[in-house]
C-alpha cells in the first residue's frame, strides 16, 4: 500500500548522471525502490549503479515500465525535463531541484493538473512509505512505518521530527516532503485530502512554516469536516517575524504584509481544533493525546 | 527580492509604462543637477523598501534649489523605521487631477496570476476593498494569453471608465502585463496611477517584487543586488557561496542546515528568552568550506555573543561538518562560544573529530539552545 506510492513503483530518474543524482539514485536502490531507468541527454548509453541511462524519457520507455519520476535536474534545465516527464504521462513526478523559476512552476503545474498528473515539489525531500519505497533525499534510516502520516514543506526539520516520532513508536504510513517553493505540485490541503483516502493513515503531523496561505486553507478543510483523521501540526518561524519581506531559506517562507504571518496560521489551526505544538517534542505528546 | 521605487520605475519604462522624468541622488549635489535638468517643482522620495513614508513625513516637494538642498540634506540623514536613508529620488512633481490603481500579482495558493484595478488609488487596495469594494475591478489572468485589449476594456467599463478616456488606460495595462510576466515579476503594483491635468495617465509610484530564482534568465536582478549595501550586501555575499543568510538584531548566533530546521532553531532561542542575530542555513550536503564560511560570516556581525551550530545530518554528513568547525576554531580569532548539536549521518565521526578539538557536541538541540541562550547573557 501507500500514498501516490507502493513498492510496485517503477521509478525513472532524470538527471541521473549529475553528482547528486547518482549519489541518491544509489541509496534509493539500497532502500529498495525499483529504479529501472535514467535519462540524461546525450549521456544514453551509460550505466549508474547499474540502471541504463537513456538520452530521452521516449526512448526509455521503449525498454521500460516507467510509473513515477523523480528529478534532480539543475534549476537552468529543469523546466525541459519535468515538461518532458508531463508530456509522457510519468506520475507522480517528483522534483528535488531548488531554484526553478515561480513562473516556469507554475507553468509547469498548470500542464500536469490538466493531465491529472501530480508534481511533488520542486525544492523538496521527496516522497517515502517506510519499508517499501523511497523516492527522495531523506535519510532512510530515519523513518519506521506505521499509522502517521508526516506533510512537511522542510526538510531537514521533517527528518528530525520523523525521528522522534520513530523513537517514541510512533511509526509514518507515509511522509511526503511537499517543498519550500512558493507554488508547488502538491499543497498541504491537496495532501491532506489524499491522506483521508489512505487507509494506512490514522494520524496526520503538518510541518508548516511562515509565508502562503496553506496552513490557512488546510484549516478551513478540516474545519470543515472533509478530514476525519486527527491533525497536529507544528509551524517553523514563529519569531521570523522579525524581518518581513526577506525569504528565510526557502523561497516560499516570506511574510508579505499581512500574508504568511505565523500567528495567522496558529489562530485557523488552534480554530479548527488542531493543536499547534510550541517545541518539536509535543508533538509527540500532542498524537499520543489525539 | 523587493525592488527600490527608482529600480521598478526603471523596468517600467523599459516596458513602455510612463514614468514623470527623474534621477536618483545620493548627494544634495547629485540633486541640485537632476532638478536643473528636469526642471522645479520636484518631489523628492527616499528610496527604502518599507513603504509607508508619505505616513513617517518623508516625501517632500521643493519649487528651488534652495528648498531642495534643505529637505536632500534631511532626508539623506533620516532613518524610517529601522532603515537608513542613502538615496532620494528626484522627480519632476505632476499635477494630478485623479489618483487611480494598477497591479499585477501572483496568487501562489491558486497557481494563477492576478490583476487589479481601482479608480480609488493613493491608498492601500486593502482598505478600499473594505470600504467601497465596487470601485475594484479584480480578475485571475490566463497563463496561455494573460492581458488582452478585451480584458482591460472590460474591467475598466466595470469600474465606470469608458470611451476614449478607457483607451488610454489600455496601453498601460498590456506594457505593465508584459513587465510582470517578461521580467518575472511576482509584483507590479502602481499606487496612484494618476491623470494630469494635461490628460496623460502616469505612473508615480511603484512596488515590485521580482522572484530571485529566476536570476539565470534576467541578468539585470545580479546587478541590482551587487550594488545594494549594508544588511543586503552581507547577505548577498553569503548566498554567493550558497549560504541563505538573513541578518536579525539579536545576540544570538544561529548556523542550521536546512531552512525548516534553522527557522526553528530561531524560533527555540527566542522561546527560551535569548535574541537571535540572525537566520543562517548552510544547505544540503554542505562540505567543510560552507561550514567555515558560515562561521566567518557570522564574525562580521557586530553584536554577536555566542554561535549555535544546530546540524541535523541527512545528506549532510556530521564528519565534514565537524571538518569545518575545527578549521574555523583554528583559523579564525573566534572570540566567543560556539555550542554545537550534531546528530545523523556519520555522527560518530564527527563528534570524534570535535572532541579531539576540544568542542563538546550535543545530541539534543533543546540543551544545546538553552545553553546557548545562558551564554549570551553571561559576562555582560
Amino acid at each position: 500500500m501507500g500514498v501516490l506510492i507502493n513498492k510496485e513503483t517503477k521509478v525513472l530518474v532524470q538527471g541521473i548522471t549529475g553528482r547528486e543524482g547518482a549519489f541518491h539514485t544509489k541509496l534509493m536502490l539500497e532502500y529498495g525502490t525499483k529504479i529501472v531507468a535514467g535519462v540524461t541527454p546525450g549521456k544514453g548509453g551509460m550505466e549508474v549503479h547499474g540502471v541504463p541511462v537513456y538520452d530521452s524519457i521516449k526512448d526509455a520507455m521503449k525498454e521500460h515500465d516507467i510509473d513515477a519520476s523523480i528529478i534532480f535536474v539543475p534549476a537552468k534545465f529543469a523546466y525541459d525535463a519535468v515538461m518532458e516527464a508531463i508530456y509522457n504521462e510519468l506520475n507522480p513526478i517528483v522534483v528535488i531541484t531548488e531554484g526553478i523559476p515561480i513562473w516556469m512552476t507554475l507553468k509547469l503545474v498548470t500542464e500536469a493538473k490538466k493531465r491529472g498528473i501530480n508534481i511533488i515539489g520542486p525544492n523538496c525531500p521527496g516522497i517515502i512509505v517506510p519499508g517499501e519505497i523511497k523516492l527522495g533525499i531523506m535519510p532512510g534510516h530515519t523513518f519506521k512505518l506505521g499509522n502517521v502520516a508526516v506533510i512537511s514543506r522542510s526538510g531537514t526539520l521533517t527528518y528530525e521530527i520523523s525521528k522522534l516520532l520513530s523513537d517514541n513508536d510512533l511509526g509514518q504510513s507515509v511522509v511526503i516532503g511537499i517543498g519550500g517553493d512558493p507554488v508547488k505540485g502538491l499543497t498541504i490541503p491537496e495532501a491532506l485530502r489524499l491522506l483521508e483516502q489512505d487507509p494506512l493513515t490514522k494520524k496526520i503531523v503538518i510541518i508548516g512554516e511562515i509565508g502562503g496561505v496553506e496552513e490557512e486553507k488546510a484549516a478551513e478543510l478540516i474545519k470543515s469536516g472533509e478530514l476525519s483523521k486527527p491533525v497536529v501540526a507544528y509551524i517553523a518561524g514563529k519569531h521570523a517575524t522579525l524581518r518581513t519581506g526577506v525569504s528565510f531559506g526557502h523561497a516560499g517562507a516570506i511574510i508579505l504584509g499581512e500574508m504568511g504571518r505565523p500567528e495567522s496560521k496558529i489562530k485557523a489551526f488552534n480554530e479548527a481544533g488542531v493543536p499547534v505544538a510550541r517545541l518539536p517534542i509535543e508533538v509527540i505528546n500532542y498524537l499520543k493525546q489525539s | 527580492m523587493f525592488l527600490y521605487e527608482h529600480e521598478g520605475k526603471e523596468i517600467f519604462r523599459k516596458y513602455g509604462v510612463p514614468i514623470p522624468p527623474n534621477g536618483i541622488a545620493y548627494s544634495v549635489e547629485d540633486a541640485l543637477s537632476i532638478a536643473k535638468k528636469i526642471g522645479y517643482p520636484v518631489v523628492i522620495k527616499p528610496q527604502i523598501l518599507g513603504g509607508r513614508r508619505g505616513k513617517a513625513g518623508a516625501i517632500r516637494f521643493a519649487e528651488n534649489d534652495e528648498e531642495l538642498t534643505k529637505h536632500a540634506n534631511e532626508l539623506l540623514s533620516m532613518e524610517i523605521r529601522g532603515e537608513r536613508v542613502k538615496r532620494i529620488l528626484v522627480e519632476k512633481k505632476v499635477n494630478i487631477v485623479h489618483e487611480y490603481y494598477l497591479s499585477y500579482l501572483m496568487d501562489f495558493y491558486e497557481r494563477k496570476p492576478i490583476v487589479m484595478f481601482s479608480t480609488e488609488g493613493g491608498i492601500e487596495i486593502e482598505e478600499v476593498a473594505r470600504t467601497k469594494p465596487e470601485a475594484i475591478s479584480k480578475k485571475y489572468l490566463s497563463l496561455d494569453y494573460g492581458m488582452t485589449s478585451f480584458i482591460a476594456m472590460e474591467m475598466l467599463n466595470e469600474v465606470g471608465i469608458k470611451g476614449q478616456e478607457a483607451r488610454k488606460f489600455v496601453p498601460i495595462f498590456i506594457n505593465l502585463w508584459k513587465a510582470f510576466s517578461e521580467g518575472d515579476l511576482l509584483l507590479a503594483e502602481i499606487n496612484p496611477l494618476v491623470k494630469t491635468a494635461e490628460g496623460d495617465i502616469i505612473a508615480v509610484d511603484a512596488r515590485v517584487m521580482v522572484d530571485d530564482n529566476a536570476e539565470f534568465r534576467q541578468g539585470w536582478i545580479r546587478e541590482l543586488k551587487e550594488k545594494r549595501g549594508g544588511k543586503e550586501s552581507l547577505e548577498f555575499k553569503a548566498k554567493e557561496k550558497g549560504i541563505s543568510f538573513v541578518v536579525l538584531d539579536g545576540n544570538v548566533g544561529v548556523i542550521g542546515n536546512g531552512a525548516g530546521l534553522t527557522m526553528a532553531t530561531v524560533d527555540l532561542v527566542k522561546e527560551f528568552g535569548g535574541e537571535p542575530a540572525d537566520f543562517l542555513d548552510i544547505g544540503g550536503g554542505a562540505g567543510p568550506e560552507r561550514v567555515f564560511e558560515a562561521i566567518r560570516t557570522l564574525t562580521e556581525l557586530p553584536n554577536i555573543r555566542v554561535i549555535i551550530m544546530n546540524i541535523f545530518g541527512g545528506i549532510t554528513r556530521c564528519d565534514l561538518v565537524a571538518q569545518g568547525i575545527v578549521e574555523a576554531l583554528n583559523k579564525l580569532d573566534l572570540r566567543i562560544p560556539l555550542v554545537v548539536r550534531l546528530t545523523g549521518t556519520n555522527e560518530e565521526e564527527g563528534r570524534s573529530i570535535l572532541e579531539k578539538a576540544g568542542i563538546h557536541a550535543y545530541t539534543d538541540m533543546i540543551e544545546a539552545v538553552k545553553t546557548a541562550v545562558r551564554l549570551s547573557k553571561e559576562g555582560k
